[in-house]
């Protein structure tokens, strides 16, 4: 059987856009993990900034192996900045989480009281 | 007979090709970088030139599988997400080295983008969401956006030969160009597919056979239906369930009557009682008038 027909029987849709800002919009969030997705953001346009700012060179000149002819984005910068701010980003988040379900079980012990 | 299809038509022969075009680049591109770094350089040299192809590899790879298959649309979401990447970054680095290779690298690549972005996304929900079919984009044909990928892509090889000065460029400036080339082969089968299966389905299904097949699933649900109500009576008289109800409803009514009976009976004593405590008031009444 050809590829795409045996993709086109099992490939599955993607969900309803509404569906997915209901579920995404009644997540509440915190201020931790909203800073958290702040980092997240920033940090992303922050490592394609600096995979321009410190391009990789491609071809070095004929004559001097110090002397860059075509210089290139550079995508290990930019990925170990993606793949830092990642962990900062989830551990803050994390945190946040943290806070929120013992805010929660504070406000349950509250009612007993 | 089943018709023989070319390689070039056949969607896995063309994934299974992509799939070791990337490996060679991977080996060529280190086995060159080998002689002349460290370790750390050679990682990022991997990094720097071959993050992509990790990520295309990892997307052919996971197409052979019944789990890319599944979720062929999300990985098609990821494949135009790493494009996206690279036509930004050919894009970063065309304002840092203008020169007829960086022009021509951004151009290919925001071509593929463009191409990918309107096949691999028809038909899907996103399609019809973001009202993708009203792209302008959209109106160029499928054999257009083929060829000129492939002309672009050519003259790239060309300039590039022309301009390398290491054996080691020529190799991997051809290994890249036929890498494209199968990428847009792939695309260009995928968007045939779907137009085929879009015609197949116009072609054959007209209004008559529409109503037959509604008859038929009408005719199917009926019967089931049908069946369903059967099993119920069968499992109510197994069960005598209707003799339990019977039952029930006899000593409701029977214990309502005793219950109304007993409650006319209280309410009467109830009246007589009120009655003659009136009886006796009225009386002690009219004698205390007559000794005054």
């Amino acid at each position: 059987m050809d590829l795409f027909d045996e993709v086109n029987k099992s490939k599955k849709d993607f969900p309803k856009a509404n569906s997915v800002k209901s579920k995404v919009g009644s997540y509440k969030l915190n201020v931790y993990q909203m800073f958290a997705i702040g980092v997240f953001i920033v940090c992303f346009f922050l490592g394609i900034v600096f995979g321009n700012l410190f391009s990789t060179c491609t071809t070095t000149s004929y004559f001097s192996n110090d002397t860059c002819v075509v210089t290139e984005f550079n995508f290990s910068i930019m990925f170990a900045i993606w793949f830092i701010s990642l962990l900062v980003s989830v551990f803050i988040f994390s945190i946040g989480h943290i806070i929120a379900i013992l805010s929660q079980i504070n406000e349950k012990l509250d009612k007993f009281k | 007979m089943e018709k023989k299809i070319k390689w070039y038509d056949n969607a896995n022969m063309i994934t299974s090709l992509i799939i070791g075009t990337i490996l060679l680049i991977i080996i060529f591109t280190q086995s060159f970088a080998l002689g002349r770094n460290g370790s750390i350089e050679l990682f990022t040299s991997i990094i720097n030139h071959n993050s992509i192809y990790l990520f295309i590899l990892v997307y052919f790879i996971l197409i052979k599988f019944y789990i890319g298959k599944r979720y062929f649309n999300y990985l098609s979401v990821l494949i135009i997400f790493i494009y996206f990447i690279t036509t930004t970054t050919s894009f970063l680095t065309l304002i840092q080295a203008f020169s007829l290779i960086t022009s021509l690298d951004f151009l290919i690549n925001i071509l593929l983008l463009v191409y990918l972005i309107h096949t691999l996304m028809r038909d899907t929900r996103i399609w019809r969401e973001f009202y993708l079919s009203k792209s302008p984009f959209n109106e160029l044909p499928n054999e257009f956006m083929f060829y000129s990928i492939i002309v672009v892509s050519i003259i790239l090889l060309a300039v590039n030969l022309i301009s390398t000065i290491a054996i080691s460029g020529v190799f991997i400036s051809i290994l890249d160009t036929i890498y494209i080339i199968l990428l847009t082969r792939y695309i260009y089968l995928y968007r045939v597919f779907l137009d085929k299966k879009k015609k197949e389905v116009g072609d054959t299904m007209n209004l008559e056979d529409l109503k037959k097949k509604i008859n038929e699933v009408d005719k199917k649900v009926s019967n089931r239906l049908d069946e369903f109500g059967k099993d119920v009576d069968n499992y109510v008289k197994e069960k005598e369930i209707d003799k339990k109800i019977d039952k029930a409803r006899d000593t409701v009514v029977k214990t309502a009557k005793n219950v109304g009976k007993q409650v006319g009976d209280v309410a009467k004593e109830a009246v007589t009682d009120i009655k003659n405590s009136f009886d006796d008031t009225d009386k002690k009444k009219t004698t205390k008038k007559g000794d005054k």
